[in-house]
C-alpha cells in the first residue's frame, strides 16, 4: 500500500505540535521526581520523592496552601449564592435590558484585566481593603461571575418548566422550588461550573498580588517565586505538578457538560 | 368533592385574546372534557383553573371561595402535565411523597399514602424507580398518582395522553375514568381528540378562537351540534352548500323544505344518516359512486351528487355496491345551517 504525502505531512505536523505540548510538561514531571539530573543524561540519574517531602514541609507553602483553599472555597460558595439566583433571572425572567446586561459580563472579561485590577486596588487602599483576606475574596469574585451566570443561566433555561409548575401544583413555593427543583435539575452544570470558579480562584494571580502581598501569599505566588528566584527547580516543579492536579480533574469534569452544548447555548441565549 | 365556577374570564397576551367571555359551572364530581383544535383556548383556560395563569378579567371560584389570585401552591387543585413532568432526580416514591412531605405529615402517614396511590394506579412496587426507566403510559400513571395521593378538590388534565400510543390511550382514559368514579373527584380533562372527549366526559366543553361554542353531554354535541364548528369538528359531517328558495332548500340535488327565508344555507348530515337506495323518493338525490372503503364492521362510500359534491355514506357490509354504479341517497336525518349556526333540524331525531 502506498502512502500518501499528505499523510506523512500530517504525521509530521503532528508530532512537531505533541512535542511542542508535552515536552514542557514531561520536563516538569521529570524534574518533580527527580534527585539529581546532570547535563549529558537524557533522563535523571537519581529518582525519589524528596524535594515532595521538604516542599510540602516549607511552613510558607503550607500557610498558602491555607489561604489559598479557604479564598477558593470562600469565593466559590459566595459566587453560587449571589451568582445562581442572578443565573436564573437570566434563564426564566424578561425584563428590559436583559440582553444588554448578559453582554457586559462579556465588555468586563475583554477588558484589560490587569488594569481593571490596578483600578479597584487603588479603590480598596481607601477602604483599607488591601492585605486583606476579605479584598482578594471580592476582587477575586469579580473573576467568577461571568462562568457562574452564564454555565448555570444556560442549565436553567434547560429545564422545563412544567417540572417547576409541578412542584407549585403540589404546594411548593416559588423558593422551595428553585431549592428542590431546579437546582438538582441543572445540577451538572452548575457542579462544572462551581468545579471551573474553584479553579480560576485557586490559580488566580493578578488580582490575589495586587491586593494581596506582600501580606497574604497564595499558592501560586509561591510557586512563581519559587520557580524565578530559587536555584533548586525542584520545589518549583513539584508544586506546578501539585497544582496541575485539581485543574485536571476540574477539566475532565466540565468536559462532559461542555461537550453537550449547554454552554453554546448560553452564549446563542 | 367540590364545585367548580369559572365567572366572565377573559385572558388577553397583548392586543390577542386567547379566551374570553368563558363562564362555566362543573358539579361536584363530575368530569367535564374541554374539547377543541389548537389555539383554541382550552389549555390556557385549564391553566387558569390551576393557577399558572391570571386572568385578564374574570373569577374562579372552588366551593364558592374566589381563588382567582391564589397562586397554584395555595389551591386545592392538582393539574397532570401532557408531558407527564416527572423529577428526574427523585425516584417515583419521592415524586409522590414530594407534595404529602410539604404538609409535614409523618413519615408512616407518607409511606402508606403513597403506597395506596400507587396501589390505585398499577404501579404497586415501583416506588424505587427512577421516572427516566418507565414506560410513557407508567410515567403519566406516576403523575396520576402524584395529584391524588394530595386528595386535591378539582383534577386537571392537560392533554394527559397526547404522547401516547392509541391503544394506551384507550386504556388509559378507562382506567383515569374508573379511578375519577371511585374517588368522585371533580376532573377536567383537556383534549384535542373527540372520540377521548366523547368516550369519558359526562359533559363535553367544545371551544374553539377562545370561545365556547357548545357545551353538553357526549350524545348531545354529537346529535344536536349548535354550530357549524362543532358539526364538523366533532365526528364526521357532510356539509352541503346549497341554496333556499321559496321555503325550499336546494343543495347539489338534495331538495328540502325548510321554514328558511331565501338565501345561502349549509346542509349537515351525518355519514351514518345517509340510506343508499335504489329508486328515487321523498328528498333524496341521485349520486354515483366513487369509492368504497372497507373498514371491517362497515364501509365508507365516497359519492358524488350533481357531479361535484363529495360526500360520505357509512353501509353496511352486505349490499352489493360498486364504483360507478349509481344510487340514490336519503338524508335520514340532517341538519341545516345558515350563517354558521344551527337553524333546523329534521323531525326525525328531534326531541
Amino acid at each position: 500500500m502506498k502512502i500518501r504525502a499528505s499523510t506523512i505531512v500530517g504525521s509530521i505536523i503532528m508530532l512537531v505540535l505533541i512535542a511542542y505540548v508535552v515536552m514542557p510538561i514531561a520536563t516538569v514531571f521529570l524534574w518533580a521526581f527527580a534527585e539529581k539530573w546532570t547535563y549529558p543524561a537524557l533522563l535523571p540519574t537519581e529518582w525519589g520523592l524528596k524535594y515532595w517531602h521538604t516542599t510540602l514541609a516549607r511552613a510558607d507553602v503550607l500557610s498558602a496552601l491555607r489561604l489559598s483553599l479557604a479564598l477558593s472555597v470562600t469565593v466559590t460558595l459566595l459566587s453560587a449564592v449571589i451568582c445562581l439566583p442572578a443565573a436564573y433571572a437570566f434563564a426564566r425572567m424578561e425584563f428590559v435590558g436583559r440582553r444588554t446586561f448578559m453582554m457586559s459580563f462579556l465588555a468586563i472579561n475583554a477588558f484589560p484585566r490587569f488594569g481593571l485590577i490596578v483600578m479597584i486596588a487603588t479603590l480598596f487602599l481607601s477602604l483599607r481593603l488591601v492585605g486583606t483576606f476579605w479584598g482578594i475574596v471580592l476582587v477575586q469574585l469579580l473573576n467568577t461571575m461571568l462562568i457562574m451566570i452564564w454555565l448555570p443561566s444556560a442549565a436553567f433555561r434547560g429545564v422545563d418548566r412544567r417540572l417547576e409548575e409541578a412542584a407549585r401544583d403540589v404546594g411548593a413555593g416559588p423558593v422551595r422550588t428553585f431549592i428542590r427543583i431546579t437546582i438538582p435539575q441543572a445540577a451538572p452544570a452548575i457542579g462544572a461550573a462551581m468545579l471551573l470558579t474553584f479553579v480560576s480562584t485557586f490559580y488566580e494571580t493578578e488580582g490575589a498580588w495586587l491586593v494581596g502581598a506582600p501580606k497574604l501569599r497564595t499558592m501560586p505566588m509561591v510557586m512563581l517565586q519559587m520557580i524565578t528566584g530559587q536555584i533548586v527547580v525542584q520545589y518549583g516543579a513539584v508544586l506546578s505538578v501539585l497544582l496541575w492536579v485539581p485543574s485536571f480533574i476540574a477539566l475532565l469534569f466540565a468536559r462532559r457538560v461542555l461537550a453537550s452544548n449547554q454552554f453554546a447555548k448560553g452564549f446563542g441565549a | 368533592m367540590a364545585k367548580l365556577e369559572l365567572k366572565g374570564i377573559e385572558k388577553r397576551y397583548g392586543n390577542m385574546a386567547a379566551v374570553s367571555d368563558i363562564s362555566l359551572e362543573i358539579a361536584s364530581g363530575e368530569l367535564v372534557c374541554l374539547l377543541g383544535p389548537s389555539g383554541s383556548g382550552k389549555s390556557t383556560l385549564l391553566r387558569i383553573m390551576g393557577g399558572f395563569e391570571k386572568p385578564t378579567a374574570g373569577s374562579v371560584l372552588i366551593d364558592g371561595v374566589d381563588v382567582t389570585a391564589s397562586a397554584p401552591e395555595n389551591r386545592p387543585t392538582a393539574m397532570v402535565f401532557q408531558s407527564h413532568a416527572l423529577w428526574t432526580h427523585m425516584n417515583v416514591f419521592e415524586n409522590i411523597a414530594f407534595g404529602l412531605k410539604l404538609r409535614k405529615l409523618s413519615r408512616a402517614e407518607i409511606a402508606r399514602k403513597v403506597d395506596a396511590a400507587l396501589d390505585l394506579v398499577g404501579l404497586t412496587g415501583y416506588g424505587k424507580r427512577s421516572p427516566l426507566r418507565l414506560s410513557g403510559g407508567q410515567q403519566q400513571r406516576v403523575a396520576i398518582a402524584r395529584c391524588i395521593v394530595l386528595e386535591p378538590k378539582i383534577l386537571l388534565m392537560d392533554e394527559p395522553f397526547a404522547s401516547l400510543d392509541q391503544h394506551l390511550r384507550e386504556r388509559l382514559r378507562e382506567e383515569v375514568r374508573n379511578i375519577q368514579r371511585e374517588l368522585g373527584i371533580t376532573t377536567v380533562f383537556v383534549t384535542h381528540g373527540q372520540d377521548e372527549a366523547l368516550a369519558i366526559a359526562d359533559r363535553v366543553v367544545v371551544m374553539s378562537v377562545g370561545k365556547i361554542n357548545q357545551v353538553g353531554g357526549p350524545a348531545d354535541i354529537y346529535a344536536q351540534p349548535q354550530d357549524k364548528f362543532v358539526a364538523g369538528f366533532i365526528g364526521a359531517m357532510n356539509m352541503i352548500d346549497g341554496h333556499v328558495s321559496s321555503g325550499v332548500m336546494d343543495a347539489a340535488g338534495f331538495k328540502v323544505s325548510v321554514p328558511l327565508p331565501d338565501g345561502e344555507a349549509t346542509l349537515a348530515v351525518r355519514p351514518e344518516k345517509l340510506a343508499i337506495a335504489a329508486q328515487a323518493g321523498g328528498i333524496s338525490a341521485s349520486a354515483k359512486i366513487t369509492r368504497i372503503v372497507h373498514f371491517g364492521a362497515y364501509r365508507t362510500v365516497e359519492a358524488t351528487t350533481d357531479g361535484i359534491n363529495r360526500v360520505k355514506i357509512h353501509a353496511d357490509t352486505e349490499t352489493v355496491l360498486e364504483p360507478g354504479q349509481d344510487i340514490f341517497l336519503d338524508p335520514v336525518h340532517f341538519s341545516v345551517f345558515k350563517d354558521g349556526h344551527d337553524v333546523f333540524r329534521s323531525a326525525a331525531v328531534s326531541r
